[in-house]
């Protein structure tokens, strides 16, 4: 219709308007929200208005008012129709081209105003990347949008990286890096952005957004726990934890989620109600049996939540605190013989410990048992020594289990 | 497809194939030197190999060196399905093994499976998935829509090529002649530099081709006229260039998968025969090339696993045993940024994978590796098959100097510890658990009940594992009567 059509027709130019001017005001804020896709308001906007456009050359004439992004304005425009019309993987490929031409103009610019623009059209690559793999896939292609996106927002960081007020935006542009190589399984990918990150001179970890450095310990936390680095891990999600906005409840129960099992390795166990505010009940029955030194109990709580725990990638951190579990076990028997006898409290026979073992239906022979023993004493859980001839475990007359946060662990 | 036949009825013509008659049936005749060789030196147990698994299925006992603790493979295997596998049949899965877990219908759709994925035009992008995002070096993977049409193991454009420039390997020639070979004993090489440009049709070998030509390369193994050595270099070779066919024509069904199966299968064994025979050390160049070989084709069967539709059944028979590798290659990968962790690398597994036996033995070995627990890791090693030993033997050296470590550390020093104890654990020899200790800077004695002790408390432990390595017998005798059994397993469509 006419009357549609020009309707159409002028919101569209409209819109191109409201751009141009944030250019020239140098209105990051403002170019941002214009830009935005998946999460902004102009999709359908300048859809209709590509749609139904029939004046090529006025609109090529209303884009140079937005000029230098005159050429990444076209280009972001057709992303946003074919992105109104659910065509993902075009809407993708136009939204690389754009990224390209405002990578392009951006590198010239002395300062940094227009960096949420740049972080925004960062965030559009990494989401519609992703939805255009989903197209993809169902379609019976490869997906490798995503892994292009990748490759270009790597330019986009070498961009970030030198010295100078841009700078600060680099740590946003790794995030989205670290969300889209977690999702494509290429982790080892991390590494050259890590090292640009923590090594280069040119970055202070503290100037960074906070919000940035949040996600960034998180992420590198994570990396951590995959490698079994549970202080280092443990340091970097506590960071992650300790800075996070207190409000961003889903935030913090990401992090706990896997904070918790790295603090459980170091020996901390996290309260009831911890658990309960932050909906994490999955980890309860394993904390409840490091406190009781029950093996079966932790083995059921592995199982039961096996799925959960494989899909978050903390079920081999968990699977290795059975040896915490056997800790508890022998200390509980150690307290119940002080009871009865304290002057030889500290002989543990390994027949006891069986038997313990049998009464929660593990059924493991004297040489297991004490090679579980010997690993113990080994790995500084438990100081002592052990007779294979006599068949007994001999605890330290001082302090027999050391603190789990203090000791040295010698592997 | 192809019926598998004992040898001793390899003399007979083969009729209704479905090859048609032009076919040059000349390879498969046994006049010639080439398969000669099956009747005279090499395969020296001719009959007997294809006899005992006869009668073993018959009798369906179960033999010492049947793969592993697991059982489902064939108790998954109804008793009825033999009787499909008659000659009349053509079917998809040649190989006698069914590739498919807990399906007990009658494998109707047969012939189906494999020849759909051909008769499409282009090759579906999954299939090229699978076969082009293997590992991070890719050299060897082309993707292009070529049929091949060789119908022979080496196309007659090489053979004749090689003949000229003497660039015949040993078991290719002719009575020694290094200028002459023929058809059943030439295969084609593995080409780094292949371009697509150069390629035709008559160039490479089509799915059956290549079957045929993997079944002759695996018979291979039990040779005794050369040493393993020669024949693995020969098959690590000629398997490349199988593998990459495959890929080059985007093959990718239950032969497919079964092809891969027995390659990789024979990376593993390569692994060990080769330790075997040279007492190489895991540096060894040779050693590093199979290893990679075997990461790489692992890595696409497992793509296959996943890409290829396993068409309503719950999953492939086999696929638990291989991602069950997968994990145990991966025991001690402490690299730091792996590219995918084996935490990561869970994620993506389905239940039905998950929950197998021989993935629950893969985990458990991986859980008893990472507490150090090494009565459990050596327990479990007992209990495995061939191959899972194979793998976990990598890994003794470094569980034997765990066990040692830790009851020099917490032994109690008044009461020294029985080698010959420490040895039933760590599965090894007493004489050579002694020379182990010696190895890593500790001495025995002998204590006060004439046994040879190993006292604790000593500070000269070492951690080097280099120096002691032999192979354990236990694992050695659970290998399977002859090595091609091992990599193809029971033929459920031998011929009684």
């Amino acid at each position: 219709m006419a009357y549609g059509g020009y309707d159409a027709t002028r919101r569209l130019g409209d819109y191109i308007s409201s751009v141009a001017d944030a250019i020239s005001a140098q209105n990051g804020a403002q170019l941002s929200a214009l830009l935005s896709v998946s999460r902004g308001s102009y999709c359908n906007v300048v859809a209709s208005g590509l749609d139904q456009n029939k004046d090529v050359n006025r609109l090529a004439r209303q884009l140079e008012r937005a000029a230098p992004l005159a050429e990444m304005l076209g280009q972001h425009m057709r992303c946003m129709q074919c992105y109104a019309n659910r065509r993902y993987s075009d809407s993708y490929a136009a939204l690389e081209k754009s990224a390209n031409a405002f990578l392009q103009e951006f590198r010239n610019w002395e300062s940094a105003w227009a960096m949420e623009a740049l972080h925004s059209v960062a965030y559009e690559l990494r989401t519609i990347a992703e939805m255009a793999d989903r197209e993809m896939a169902a379609s019976g292609k490869i997906p490798d949008k995503l892994k292009g996106a990748g490759s270009f927002l790597m330019k986009v960081f070498g961009a970030l990286a030198g010295k100078g007020p841009k700078r600060v935006g680099a740590l946003f542009v790794t995030c989205q890096l670290f969300k889209i190589y977690f999702k494509l399984g290429t982790v080892h990918l991390c590494r050259s952005v890590i090292r640009s990150i923590e090594t280069a001179r040119v970055f202070d970890f503290e100037e960074f957004p906070v919000r940035d450095r949040v996600t960034y310990m998180y992420y590198t936390g994570r990396l951590e726990v995959f490698n079994d680095q549970f202080k280092q891990a443990d340091e970097k999600l506590m960071y992650s934890l300790v800075h996070c906005d207190p409000l961003k409840r889903n935030n913090i129960r990401m992090v706990l989620k896997y904070l918790i099992p790295v603090k459980l390795s170091l020996g901390i166990m996290p309260s009831k109600s911890l658990l309960e505010e932050y909906n994490l009940l999955e980890y309860k029955e394993v904390i409840q049996s490091l406190l009781t030194g029950d093996i079966r109990l932790l083995r059921q709580a592995l199982q039961t939540n096996e799925d959960q725990f494989l899909r978050s990638g903390v079920y081999l951190v968990l699977e290795k605190l059975e040896l915490q579990c056997y800790r508890r076990l022998l200390r509980k028997i150690y307290n119940i013989q002080k009871q009865k006898d304290p002057g030889r409290a500290h002989q543990v026979k390994l027949d006891s410990v069986m038997k313990a073992l049998k009464w929660l239906n593990i059924e493991m022979d004297a040489d297991e048992v004490e090679c579980v023993m010997a690993i113990l004493i080994y790995r500084n859980y438990v100081k002592g020594y052990f007779s294979h001839k006599s068949k007994v475990v001999v605890l330290s007359k001082q302090d027999p289990f050391p603190s789990l946060t203090t000791r040295v662990n010698p592997t | 497809m192809t019926d598998n036949r004992p040898p001793s009825s390899w003399e007979n013509p083969r009729r209704g194939n479905g090859y048609g008659d032009s076919r040059d049936m000349s390879w498969r005749s046994g006049s010639n030197g080439g398969t000669g060789v099956f009747e005279g030196r090499g395969f020296m147990n001719a009959g007997r190999p294809y006899q005992q698994s006869g009668y073993r299925m018959q009798n369906n006992q179960s033999c010492s060196w049947q793969r592993g603790p697991t059982l489902c493979r064939d108790q998954g295997r109804p008793v009825e399905m033999r009787s499909h596998n008659t000659p009349g049949h053509v079917h998809a899965d040649a190989s006698g093994r069914q590739p498919y877990s807990t399906d007990t219908r009658p494998n109707s759709e047969s012939g189906g499976a494999w020849r759909s994925s051909r008769d499409r035009g282009a090759a579906p992008a999954r299939v090229l998935a699978v076969y082009s995002d293997v590992g991070v070096e890719n050299d060897d993977n082309l993707a292009t829509s070529i049929i091949g049409t060789c119908q022979d193991m080496c196309p007659v454009r090489e053979r004749e090529q090689r003949q000229r420039l003497r660039d015949l390997a040993i078991f290719e020639r002719i009575n020694g002649n290094m200028a002459r070979t023929s058809a059943t004993l030439a295969v084609k090489k593995f080409c780094r530099t292949m371009t697509v440009a150069e390629l035709q049709p008559s160039d490479i070998r089509p799915q059956h081709v290549l079957w045929e030509t993997l079944q002759y390369l695996m018979r291979m193994l039990d040779r005794s006229d050369y040493t393993f050595d020669s024949v693995h270099a020969f098959l690590f070779d000629r398997t490349r260039a199988v593998r990459q066919e495959l890929g080059m024509q985007c093959i990718a069904n239950s032969q497919a998968i079964t092809m891969f199966e027995e390659i990789v299968r024979f990376h593993i064994m390569s692994e060990r025969e080769l330790r075997e025979q040279k007492a190489a050390t895991i540096d060894d160049p040779n050693s590093q090339l199979n290893f990679q070989q075997l990461s790489k084709s692992l890595l696409t069967l497992l793509n296959l696993y996943s890409a290829v539709d396993a068409e309503g059944r719950v999953g492939w028979l086999n696929e638990a045993e291989f991602h069950g590798y997968y994990v145990l290659l991966n025991l001690g990968d402490r690299d730091q940024f792996k590219a995918e962790p084996l935490s990561l690398w869970f994620r993506r597994l389905r239940p039905s994978v998950l929950q197998t036996q021989d993935f629950m033995y893969a985990r458990r070995v991986l859980s008893c590796y990472r507490s150090d627990n090494y009565k459990g890791f050596f327990d479990l090693a007992r209990k495995a098959s061939y191959l899972q030993g194979c793998l976990m033997e990598l890994y003794f050296g470094e569980m034997r100097g765990v066990a040692l470590k830790a009851i020099n550390f917490g032994g109690y020093s008044m009461h020294p510890h029985p080698v010959a104890d420490v040895a039933k654990i760590i599965l090894m020899k007493e004489g050579d658990t002694e020379e182990l200790c010696k190895a890593h800077g500790l001495t025995t004695s002998i204590d006060k009940d004439h046994n040879m002790s190993l006292i604790s408390k000593q500070s000269s432990f070492n951690p080097s594992t280099q120096a002691f390595r032999r192979q354990c017998s236990l694992i050695s005798r659970k290998r399977a009567p002859t090595l091609f059994q091992e990599i193809a397993g029971e033929r459920t469509d031998i011929e009684r």
